[in-house]
């Protein structure tokens, strides 16, 4: 792998992973919102 | 009674079980030689690897071990519904930490004897500078009791008790391998005075974790 | 029902990600590469701040943990922090060690190094995990609060003994030059503001995050609670129907 190949692994899993953790948690919120809302 | 008769008691009734029940003689401590020796069989007895990391292939050895004596000690408890008796006993718990801890520590430190012997016979090493070896074996197990004995009553009353303990227990415990190990190392063929810094670190694990267990046990003990 | 007041919960979370596109073009494009290791050295706009949010995270839960078991601030807002704050943690502490990977694989030939602070942020990772674990053992809310906070102010106490453990350790067996890319002697003014900005940046994600976990937290105890009240009337009302007694059956 080239210098850049590691760089910009680095920074795309770190975004992925930021990315990726974000929406599991909003989604999990709103899901846990709806059954609220339907209590 | 003050503190130390009522630990004392506790300990006794521990001990007093084992002798009995033989688990420590007839279970762990055939599986500490059983590590022993297939660490013989994973690395090469040919070229003195073993007698090099002997320290470290002990104390991995006396800590796996340690896994299951502190299992033990509450599977006592649970086994004729002794827990409730505990606590409803009066016992002051930090008397009944204390007397846990104390009674996993002489049984881990009669394991580390025959361990020992082990190591010199199996791996060929010479225990020189005896005086170290003791004290931080004596410090590192106390240690390891303790935190053990914690971490047993922290999950005593979930299901999920058997794995959990190894690794809530383990990375804490790094320190006092670490210590431990280079001590010995320091101890079999290094300078001897290069052990006490490690035996100091391992004398500081000891009296922190035996104090928090002392302070913590009576919450945990009523959750339990 | 949220840890932040929800307008500066908002605004927060464009802050986060306006630093974050910010701390990218810097990071990525904006400050020089290295003299030494070139862009490689990029990764370090990464791995420090997110090693910085993986102690902090570790600090706010073993507080939170704290404040739970001191009588005078118990409150299961804290409880719900030091759990929040912890899986937080557990993440950045891997992303620290991918990333740390990452850069050591380049600049030291090496995928791993025993150094001191890889050493401690690994047994940081594994303290988490056990808590983790320890969280989702099911318990009363109480019995769960008081366990997890108890071990995770075990963990606080251990991290300086094992991180003063390990550095002794490994200077002892210095073998060379020492391994350390980030305490560079020369870190230039792009460089050097980068680096506080992305401390900065990932600080602002972790707050934010932390405020969202919280929330998700908040919903599904309520959704437990719920769950069982309602399972409890279930149960009461069909036992009362049951021993009701009946009009005209038996006569």
């Amino acid at each position: 792998m080239t210098d850049a190949e590691f760089v910009i692994a680095g920074w795309v899993i770190t975004g992925l992973a930021a990315l990726i953790y974000w929406i599991r948690l909003e989604r999990k919120i709103r899901r846990a919102e709806q059954l609220d809302l339907d209590a | 009674m003050n503190l130390v008769q009522e630990a004392s008691l506790v300990a006794e009734k521990d001990l007093r079980i084992e002798l009995r029940s033989r688990v420590t003689v007839q279970q762990i401590l055939p599986f500490g030689l059983v590590v022993l020796l297939l660490f013989a069989f994973a690395l090469d007895p040919d070229r003195g690897v073993l007698r090099d990391v002997a320290p470290g292939l002990f104390w991995i050895t006396a800590l796996l071990a340690a896994l299951l004596a502190v299992s033990r000690s509450f599977a006592i408890e649970v086994e004729h519904g002794a827990r409730d008796g505990l606590r409803l006993s009066g016992l002051d718990p930090a008397a009944i930490f204390l007397g846990k801890a104390a009674a996993v520590t002489i049984e881990l430190l009669v394991l580390e004897t025959v361990l020992s012997v082990g190591v010199v016979v199996l791996f060929d090493v010479a225990l020189n500078a005896v005086l170290p070896l003791v004290l931080a074996a004596v410090l590192a197990t106390v240690g390891v009791a303790a935190t053990g004995t914690l971490y047993g009553a922290l999950v005593a009353s979930s299901g999920t008790r058997e794995t959990l303990v190894p690794l809530l227990l383990l990375p804490v415990v790094s320190p006092v391998l670490l210590g431990a190990t280079r001590g010995w190392e320091a101890a079999i063929d290094g300078v001897p005075s290069e052990a006490w810094p490690w035996i100091g670190l391992l004398a500081v694990f000891a009296v922190l974790y035996t104090s928090i267990g002392t302070l913590a046990f009576g919450t945990l003990l009523e959750d339990a | 029902m949220t840890l932040f007041n929800p307008t500066v919960a908002r605004v927060l979370g464009w802050l986060t990600l306006a630093s974050l596109i910010v701390l990218a073009l810097f990071g990525l494009w904006g400050a020089p590469p290295d003299d030494v290791q070139g862009d490689v050295q990029r990764l370090m706009y990464l791995h420090v701040p997110a090693a910085w949010v993986a102690y902090l995270a570790f600090a706010v839960t073993s507080l939170a943990s704290a404040l739970w078991l001191w009588e005078r601030t118990r409150s299961p807002v804290w409880d719900r922090v030091a759990g929040a704050s912890a899986e937080l943690g557990v993440m950045f502490t891997a992303l620290t060690l991918i990333i740390g990977s990452l850069w050591g694989r380049p600049v030291w030939g090496v995928w791993w190094a025993w150094d001191a602070r890889l050493v401690t942020t690994a047994v940081l990772f594994f303290l988490y995990l056990g808590y983790l674990a320890l969280r989702r053992v099911p318990a009363d809310a109480d019995v769960r609060a008081r366990r997890c906070a108890i071990a995770a102010l075990i963990a606080f106490i251990d991290v300086p003994i094992v991180h003063f453990s390990v550095t002794w350790w490994r200077t002892l067996h210095q073998e060379g030059t020492v391994f350390d890319p980030e305490l560079k002697a020369n870190i230039h003014g792009t460089m050097a503001f980068t680096l506080w900005f992305g401390v900065l940046a990932f600080t602002l994600l972790f707050a934010y995050l932390l405020d969202r976990r919280y929330r998700l937290e908040c919903l599904n105890e309520g959704l437990a609670d719920r769950q069982l009240r309602r399972a409890i009337e279930e149960r009461v009302r069909g036992a009362a129907d049951r021993d009701a007694p009946k009009v005209g059956a038996d006569r």
